[in-house]
């Protein structure tokens, strides 16, 4: 677990430059929200970190012909794309020349592999949690459940759900997905090349934007795409086993190739 | 320490790389690979660390075999063709970060070996900034700072200038007393010969007759 604990040190000053970024890109959607809070003559009282939160996890409408056109959710994708880069090269750069030097101190590739899952997983953590922080900041209101009178004026709520259901699509679901895009990524820049993985999980990430599919997980980032905003939607219990399953596969896939990959 | 190569064989995309090698090393022996360039002698390296993978045959390390009873050797220190380390750090910072790995030395072994090596740890430039010579000089560092029970240098005397040769070679043959498995490749044939008690020559993949034996000190 020391090598997760120097790759953690040198991540750190990456995170300032991190945090930036995701604040101007959430202070631009906080600008966007109040406009169209104001909009709807709702009053500013009602925006809050948890409705806030809804509108950022937004996302677009599925493309339907004549209805709605192919859309990708800026804001969202940006966040997306920031972190999928951030992750990009880090892990892979153990396998290139300096690796050789990591590699042997770590007794075993599954061992170097499995620590690289963690610093991945808690990235993930690191960086959601840096969202809620930023929403808590802009809004000035902790309230982590979506005011449903406002979420109903603004987007038109398809079903009747409890709270804690409402924090599962909010916060659990999308570290479980970002998590398991994550992995994939990983996995596919060690295969191919760094750049690899990444576009990979962009595409996937557009691809979601265009159409409706619980095959897409893309889909599991956008509140408009689950069951509480859509009336086809995603439910909960189908997005998380299959998210977790794409992590658990990517993780297994990376173990079975690191063990084989000759560094050369 | 014991390493046994036994009937390695390494093809990659059809080519055969090691060729059926066997061979045995011991602890408190300098074995000096010597080969043309392509003859397998950095495969063979990477064979014995575990970086790469058998075809068929096995590397065995104490009784252990590589890449079924572990991944990596337990106790070794590398250097591989031309050292890499983070561009953007000190030399002092780059071996703390791989000391961290295992946190087997203290800050003061890092600055100890950097100044025995000849380079100075409060030097506040990058790895960016090096020359060549302060680059290698670092990667021998790194592989020897743990005081690993096996030792492989690629070419480590390579962009040295002739005091610093001479520092490399004093610090090997301490390591050699101290009891490591210590495999050498070198272009210098005069400097292979000094150092090395016995000469592992290699070609096309193959291991050849050994070509001599002797005992050395400095």
């Amino acid at each position: 677990m020391r090598m997760l604990g120097t790759d953690l040190k040198r991540w750190l000053p990456k995170l300032a430059l991190c945090s930036g970024i995701v604040l101007l890109i959430m202070l631009y959607a906080k600008i966007e929200f109040v406009r169209e809070l104001k909009y709807l003559g709702i009053p500013e009282t009602k925006d809050d970190c948890g409705t806030y939160l809804c509108y950022l996890f937004l996302g677009s409408h599925e493309f339907i012909k004549d209805v709605y056109p192919y859309e990708v959710p800026l804001v969202l994708f940006l966040l997306l794309a920031l972190f999928a880069y951030q992750i990009a090269y880090d892990p892979i750069r153990d396998l290139q020349k300096r690796g050789q030097q990591i590699f042997i101190r770590c007794y075993s590739q599954g061992i170097w592999w499995f620590e690289k899952c963690i610093w991945l997983l808690l990235n993930v953590l690191i960086f959601f949690l840096m969202i809620y922080v930023f929403a808590i900041i802009l809004t000035g209101n902790m309230k982590s459940v979506p005011d449903l009178q406002v979420v109903d004026a603004l987007f038109g709520i398809q079903k009747t759900a409890e709270a804690g259901e409402w924090l599962l699509y909010l916060y659990v679901l999308p570290v479980v997905t970002v998590f398991a895009m994550s992995c994939l990524q990983v996995v596919v820049s060690m295969m191919t090349v760094p750049a690899g993985g990444f576009f990979t999980v962009l595409f996937l990430y557009l691809f979601s934007f265009y159409q409706l599919r619980i095959y897409l997980p893309g889909n599991y980032l956008m509140m408009r795409r689950t069951i509480l905003l859509h009336e086809k939607g995603i439910e909960f219990s189908e997005a998380f086993p299959i998210a977790a399953g794409i992590a658990l596969i990517s993780i297994l896939a990376g173990t079975f190739y690191i063990k084989r990959k000759d560094l050369i | 320490m014991v390493v046994e190569i036994k009937d390695y064989t390494k093809v990659i995309k059809g080519n055969v790389v090691l060729d059926h090698v066997n061979y045995r090393f011991e602890s408190g022996m300098i074995y000096g690979l010597k080969g043309k360039n392509g003859s397998g002698k950095t495969m063979l390296m990477r064979a014995i660390t575990g970086l790469i993978h058998p075809t068929e045959g096995e590397v065995v390390i104490d009784g252990k075999v590589l890449g079924k009873d572990m991944g990596f050797p337990e106790s070794v220190g590398l250097l591989l063709e031309n050292p890499a380390f983070l561009p953007n750090e000190t030399g002092f910072d780059n071996l703390k970060i791989l000391a961290g790995i295992r946190n087997q030395i203290s800050d003061q072994k890092i600055s100890d070996i950097l100044e025995e090596i000849g380079l100075d740890p409060k030097d506040k430039r990058t790895y960016r900034k090096y020359s060549l010579g302060m680059k290698q000089k670092l990667g021998i560092a790194a592989a020897i700072m743990e005081e690993p029970k096996l030792i492989i240098l690629d070419e480590p005397i390579n962009a040295l200038d002739e005091e610093a040769v001479k520092k490399v070679k004093e610090l090997i043959l301490r390591e050699k007393e101290r009891g490591a498995v210590i495999i050498i490749a070198c272009h210098d044939s005069e400097e292979l010969n000094y150092l090395s008690d016995q000469i592992v020559p290699i070609s096309g993949g193959k291991l050849l007759k050994q070509e001599n034996q002797k005992g050395i000190g400095i």
